[in-house]
C-alpha cells in the first residue's frame, strides 16, 4: 500500500538523510545524526511503514561466525529518494521565506 | 540485566513481529556495548520503548488499513459471526438457552415492576405532565406528613390561583352502599370535581361525563367492570338510577372507557381494586360515609381528605407548580382551625408508585433473576471458554495472519452479543407465557413495551459482556508460534478457571433452591392459625356508615344480623368482632385498636392490643379456647363495657399469669375526640391466635361485651356445620332481611382470606424456587459441558493409559470422581452460603423457620443426580477411546 502523502518530519528527514548516505542500521545512524536511540528508531519504524526505507537481515552465517544476534540493515527506496528531494525543496523553501514572515 | 530489560519491553510489541524485534535490538545494543561501554548500551536500552510503542501502533494501523479504527471491518465479523454460530449448534443452542432462561426471569420480574412502578394510569393520557397536590399538615420530613382535610370548593380557589396548572380537578375516594335493581353493594366510588375526567384526557366510551359549568349535576359516571357486572353491558345503560347511601337515586350519564379507574395508587390493580363509580362532590356529601378526623373529631359533610390534580402547562416545572400550590393551599387554609392553617401542599408527579422511593424495592424484585442469570452467564462463560480451547488454532492463526488483539476480542464480542440477543428474542415470549399465570392475581395490565423491550436488549448486551470478556480477552492471548507448532494444547489453567466457574454455579443454585424450600416449607404453616377450620369460618364484613346509620340503629343493625345468623341450621356459634379483631391479615393496627394499661400505668405506657368488641359466640366460632375464667355472658351487656378478656399474650405481658380479677384500663387507638378510657376487669383468659403472615408472634389483644365507642364497620364470624357456600349464600340473604340498604363489604372464609394475603409471599416462594431449579438444571448443563471438554482435552492421555493396560472401569471411575469433586466442593460452598441466606431471609421475615435439613439435603441429592448424570455419558465416551487412533494423531 502506497503512502499517500506522508508528512516527512524534521527527524525523520534526518534520518532518511542518514540511510542516504549509507549508514545502514541504528548505531551507525545514531552515531551520525547524534539523536538518541528513542528517536532514531521509531523514526525507522516510521519510515519503513510509509516504503521510504526498507530492512534487510544480515546473512545468517556472517551472525553466527561472530557469535551475535543478525543485524538489520536498512536502505533507502526509490520513493524514498523522492521524497527526500522534495522535502529538502520544501525545507530550503521554508527557510528562504522564513526571514520574510518573521518581520511582518 | 539488558537482556531483560528487553525481554519485558518486547512484551509491548506484537507477539507476531516480536522475535525480530527483539533480535534486532540484541544486535543494536551489542554493537553499542561494544563501541561506547556498557552504560551507552543501558540508554541506548531506554529508547526500545518509545520504538516497541510505535512499533506496536503502526502493527494496528497495518492490521485495519491505513488508519486503526475500532470499529472498522464490523460488518464482516457479524456475517462471520453467524456462520459460525450456526455451524455450530451443539454450542450456541445450550449457550442461547440457557441465557434465554436467565434473561427471562429477568424480564418477567422488570415487567412486573414496569407494570405497578412506571407505566401510566391506565387510561390516563399525557400523564407525565399531570401533578398531584396534597394538603398537608408541616411535618418537616416530607412524605410522612399527614394529610389535612380541604372544604369542597377550595379547588375553584385553586384553580383561579394556579396559572402554571392547566385546568386542575379534585377528588376523594370512599367506599358507598349502592342499590342496583334492589341489591346493596359496597361500591367503590370516588367523588370528582366537573373537570376531573378532562384533566386526565379520559373519555366515556358511553355518555358524557359531568358538565364543566355547573356543579350541580345529579348524574354519575360507572365503570366499564360495573358496567358489565351489574348492567351486562347494556347499551342503553343511560338514564337507568342508582340509589347511594343517604344521597338517594342517582342518574347514570356515562359509562369509563375500559381499563380506567382512576389515577390514584390505591385505585388501581395490585394496590387495591379499581374506582367503580364517580358522582360530583355536592352528590358525595350525602353518598360517603362521615368520616372523623384525628384531631378534628367528626368530620363536616363538606370536608374530605381531598386529592387535587393538575395538568402543567408547556415549559413550567414542578417546582414552579410547587411554589404556587404553597400559596395557594396557605391561602385556602387561611384560618382554620385544628392547625390545618399552617399546612403545606406536596407536590408530586403522578406516578403509580414512585420508582425512586421503591428503588430498594425494585432492587429487591430483581435480585433473585439477577442470580439466575449471573448462573446463567457462568454457564455461557463455561461453554465460551470451552469452545474457545477448540478455537485457539483459528485464533493463531488469525494472529499471525495480521489479527490485532482487539480484532479478535471484537469477534469473540460479537459472538456473545449475538447469542445474548437471540437469548433475548426467546426470552420475551417466554416472560410473557410467565406472566400470563400471574395476571389473573395483579389484575393490571402487564404489556411488554417498549421500556421492557430496551431494557431486555441493556441486559442482553451486558451479560453478554460479562459472560464474554474473559474468554475472549484469554482467547486473543494466544501466542501463534506455541499455538501453531504443537497438535496438543496443554494449559491446565484454563481447565482451572472453568472448574471454579462449576463450582460457582453449584454453589449458587444450591444456594437458591435451598431458600426456595425455606420459603415453601414455610406457607403450609401459616394456614393452622386457630382452633377452627379456616375453610369452614365465614367471615362476612358490614358498614352500617355508608348508609349514615347512628350508633343505636347500628348496634341494634348488628345485634339482630348476629342473632339471626346464630339461629341458622348451618351456623355452629356466630359472633360479631371488628374485621381485625383476631387475625390482622397484615393490614396493620392502624383506625381500630385498643390502648391498654394497668390502673397504676401512665398513658404512656399503655400497651397496643387488636381486639375490641367481641359480641355473641366469637370464641366459639374462631375456635380460640378459654384458658382460665369466664366468657362474657348476658349480664355483661349494658351501655358501657365493665369488664375484658384477654388473650394469654396480653395477660402475660401485663400481669404474668393471675390476670382473671384484674382491672385495666382500655380506651381507643388512635384516640378519638369524645371517648376516655374506661376501668375494667378481666374475667377471662383465651387462647392467642396465630397470625396468618411472617410475623409469628401473636399479637395481645383484649376484648369487651359491648363497643367502646361507635363501630360503624363489624364482620360476623360464623362457623359453618357442613358447607361453607351455603352458609355463604344464607348470611347474604339474611343481611338484605335484616336491613336491605346495608351492603355487605366482604363475605369470604379465613381460607380465601389468608390465601389472598399470602399470594405475593406465595409467589414468591414458588418464584425462588422454580428460579432455583432453572439454576440446578443450568448449573447440570455447565457441568455436562465441562466434563466433556476436560474429556475431550484429555483423550491423548486417556488413550496412553489405556494402550498401557489401564481398565476402562478405571478410566470411568477417574473421570467421575473429578466431576463428583466439583459437586461436593460447589456444595459446600453451596450449603454455608444457604446458611447464611437463611439467616438473612429470617431477619427479614420474622416467623420463617430456619433451614430445613430435610428439604436441603434433598437438594444436595438432586444436585449430585443431576451431576453424575451430565458426568457418565462424557465419561463412558472417554473410556470407548480408540487407543490406536489418538496416538496416531501425534
Amino acid at each position: 500500500m502506497a503512502p499517500s502523502n506522508p508528512a516527512l518530519s524534521y527527524t525523520g528527514l534526518f534520518v532518511l538523510q542518514a540511510v542516504a548516505q549509507g549508514h545502514r542500521f541504528g548505531f551507525d545512524i545514531m552515531d551520525v545524526t547524534g539523536l538518541p536511540s528513542g528517536t532514531i528508531y521509531p523514526a525507522l519504524r516510521r519510515l519503513d511503514a510509509q516504503e521510504l526505507v526498507r530492512s534487510d537481515w544480515e546473512k545468517d552465517g556472517t551472525a553466527r561466525k561472530e557469535g551475535r544476534p543478525r543485524r538489520r540493515y536498512y536502505e533507502i527506496t526509490a520513493i524514498g529518494r523522492r521524497q527526500l528531494a522534495e522535502a529538502e525543496t520544501r525545507y530550503r523553501a521554508v527557510g528562504r521565506l522564513f526571514p520574510k514572515r518573521s518581520t511582518t | 540485566m539488558t537482556r531483560g530489560l528487553l525481554r519485558a519491553i518486547s512484551l509491548l510489541v506484537p507477539a507476531a513481529v516480536r522475535p525480530r524485534w527483539h533480535e534486532e535490538w540484541l544486535a543494536e545494543t551489542g554493537e553499542i556495548a561494544r563501541v561506547r561501554g556498557r552504560l551507552a548500551r543501558l540508554r541506548a536500552v531506554t529508547g526500545a520503548i518509545p520504538d516497541a510503542l510505535m512499533v506496536r501502533r503502526l502493527a494496528r494501523r497495518a492490521g485495519t488499513g491505513t488508519h486503526w479504527h475500532p470499529v472498522r471491518g464490523t460488518g464482516d465479523d457479524l456475517r462471520y459471526a453467524i456462520r459460525s454460530l450456526l455451524a455450530s449448534p451443539g454450542f450456541s443452542l445450550p449457550v442461547a438457552g440457557s441465557l434465554s432462561l436467565g434473561i427471562a426471569s429477568m424480564i418477567a420480574a422488570f415487567t412486573l415492576i414496569n407494570a405497578i412502578m412506571f407505566r401510566p394510569f391506565p387510561g390516563v393520557i399525557g400523564q407525565d405532565r399531570l401533578v398531584r397536590i396534597d394538603a398537608v399538615s408541616a411535618c418537616g420530613a416530607p412524605r410522612n406528613c399527614a394529610a389535612i382535610p380541604t372544604r369542597n370548593d377550595d379547588y375553584r380557589v385553586l384553580r383561579q390561583a394556579m396559572t402554571t396548572l392547566d385546568g386542575l380537578a379534585a377528588y376523594a375516594g370512599s367506599p358507598v352502599a349502592a342499590t342496583i335493581d334492589g341489591r346493596a353493594h359496597s361500591l367503590r366510588a370516588t367523588a370528582v370535581s366537573e373537570e376531573y375526567f378532562q384533566v386526565l384526557g379520559v373519555r366515556p366510551l358511553i355518555g358524557r361525563t359531568f358538565a364543566a359549568a355547573g356543579g350541580d349535576d345529579e348524574g354519575v359516571v360507572i365503570a366499564h367492570t360495573l358496567w358489565v357486572r351489574e348492567f351486562g353491558s347494556d347499551p342503553n345503560v343511560l338514564g337507568r338510577f342508582v340509589t347511594l347511601g343517604a344521597a338517594g337515586s342517582a342518574r347514570i350519564i356515562g359509562v369509563a372507557p375500559p381499563h380506567f379507574v382512576g389515577a390514584s395508587k390505591g385505585d388501581v390493580g395490585m394496590m387495591g381494586p379499581g374506582v367503580e363509580i364517580w358522582m360530583p362532590l355536592p352528590m358525595a356529601r350525602r353518598a360517603f360515609a362521615p368520616i372523623t378526623d384525628r384531631d378534628a373529631g367528626l368530620l363536616d359533610d363538606a370536608e374530605r381528605y381531598f386529592t387535587f390534580i393538575g395538568r402543567m402547562r408547556p415549559a413550567v416545572t414542578v417546582a414552579q407548580v410547587a411554589a404556587q400550590a404553597q400559596v395557594a393551599v396557605r391561602t385556602v387554609t387561611a384560618g382554620r382551625p385544628n392547625g390545618r392553617a399552617d399546612g403545606n401542599a406536596e407536590v408530586t408527579h403522578v406516578w403509580f408508585n414512585d420508582p425512586v422511593f421503591f428503588a430498594a424495592t425494585i432492587a429487591a424484585m430483581l435480585a433473585v433473576p439477577a442470580l439466575v442469570l449471573v448462573i446463567a452467564c457462568l454457564n455461557a462463560a463455561n461453554l465460551l471458554v470451552a469452545r474457545g480451547a477448540r478455537r485457539r488454532r483459528e485464533m493463531a492463526v488469525r494472529t499471525a495472519l495480521g489479527a490485532t488483539r482487539w480484532q479478535i476480542v471484537r469477534q469473540v464480542l460479537i459472538e456473545s452479543v449475538l447469542l445474548a440477543l437471540a437469548a433475548a428474542a426467546v426470552s420475551v415470549p417466554l416472560a410473557a407465557w410467565t406472566l400470563s399465570a400471574a395476571i389473573a392475581f395483579v389484575d393490571l395490565p402487564m404489556p411488554i413495551d417498549s421500556r421492557v423491550i430496551t431494557f431486555a436488549c441493556s441486559v442482553a448486551l451486558l451479560s453478554a459482556i460479562a459472560f464474554g470478556t474473559v474468554p475472549a480477552v484469554r482467547l486473543s492471548a494466544t501466542r501463534p508460534w506455541t499455538e501453531l507448532g504443537t497438535s496438543h494444547p496443554g494449559d491446565e489453567g484454563r481447565g482451572r478457571m472453568r472448574r471454579t466457574l462449576v463450582v460457582v454455579q453449584v454453589a449458587l443454585s444450591l444456594g437458591l433452591l435451598a431458600t426456595g424450600t425455606q420459603l415453601i416449607g414455610f406457607l403450609p404453616a401459616q394456614l393452622q392459625s386457630a382452633g377452627t377450620e379456616p375453610g369452614k369460618l365465614v367471615m362476612a364484613s358490614f358498614d352500617v356508615g355508608q348508609v349514615r346509620m347512628d350508633r343505636t340503629r347500628g348496634e341494634a343493625f348488628y345485634r339482630q344480623l348476629r342473632d339471626r345468623v346464630a339461629a341458622l341450621p348451618d351456623a355452629d356459634g356466630a359472633g360479631v368482632a371488628r374485621r381485625n379483631a383476631v387475625w390482622m391479615f397484615g393490614r396493620g393496627m392502624s383506625g381500630s385498636a385498643l390502648t391498654v394499661a394497668r390502673p397504676e400505668d401512665t398513658p404512656r405506657d399503655a400497651t397496643l392490643a387488636v381486639g375490641g368488641y367481641a359480641g355473641g359466640d366469637l370464641f366459639k366460632a374462631v375456635g380460640l379456647p378459654l384458658v382460665s375464667g369466664r366468657l362474657f355472658t348476658l349480664d355483661d351487656e349494658g351501655p358501657t363495657p365493665r369488664v375484658a378478656i384477654v388473650n394469654r399474650v396480653l395477660a402475660a405481658k401485663l400481669f404474668g399469669d393471675a390476670a382473671v380479677g384484674r382491672t385495666i384500663r382500655v380506651g381507643p387507638w388512635p384516640r378519638t375526640a369524645g371517648v376516655a378510657p374506661l376501668e375494667v376487669t378481666i374475667v377471662g383468659i383465651v387462647e392467642a391466635a396465630r397470625e396468618p403472615s411472617y410475623r409469628r408472634e401473636p399479637m395481645p389483644a383484649a376484648y369487651l361485651p359491648v363497643p367502646l365507642e361507635a363501630e360503624a364497620q363489624l364482620t360476623v364470624y360464623v362457623r359453618a356445620r357442613t358447607s361453607s357456600a351455603a352458609l355463604t349464600a344464607a348470611i347474604r340473604r339474611v343481611a338484605s332481611e335484616v336491613d336491605q340498604t346495608v351492603p355487605p363489604l366482604q363475605i369470604s372464609t379465613l381460607a380465601a382470606i389468608t390465601e389472598q394475603r399470602q399470594f405475593p409471599d406465595r409467589l414468591t416462594a414458588q418464584g425462588v424456587t422454580v428460579l432455583g431449579i432453572i439454576g440446578l438444571l443450568l448449573a447440570a448443563t455447565g457441568l455436562y459441558a465441562v466434563t466433556s471438554y476436560l474429556v475431550s482435552l484429555r483423550s491423548r492421555e486417556i488413550g496412553v493409559r489405556l494402550a498401557l493396560g489401564a481398565a476402562p472401569g478405571s478410566i470411568l471411575r477417574m473421570t467421575l470422581r473429578e466431576a463428583l469433586t466439583l459437586a461436593v466442593i460447589g456444595a459446600g460452598i453451596g450449603t454455608i452460603g444457604a446458611l447464611v441466606t437463611s439467616k438473612v431471609v429470617q431477619s427479614q421475615m420474622p416467623g420463617v423457620p430456619g433451614l430445613d435439613p430435610l428439604p436441603f439435603a434433598g437438594s444436595i441429592v438432586v444436585l449430585g443426580t443431576a451431576m453424575l448424570i451430565a458426568s457418565a455419558i462424557p465419561a463412558r465416551r472417554a473410556t470407548r477411546i480408540d487407543p490406536i487412533a489418538v496416538l496416531r494423531q501425534e
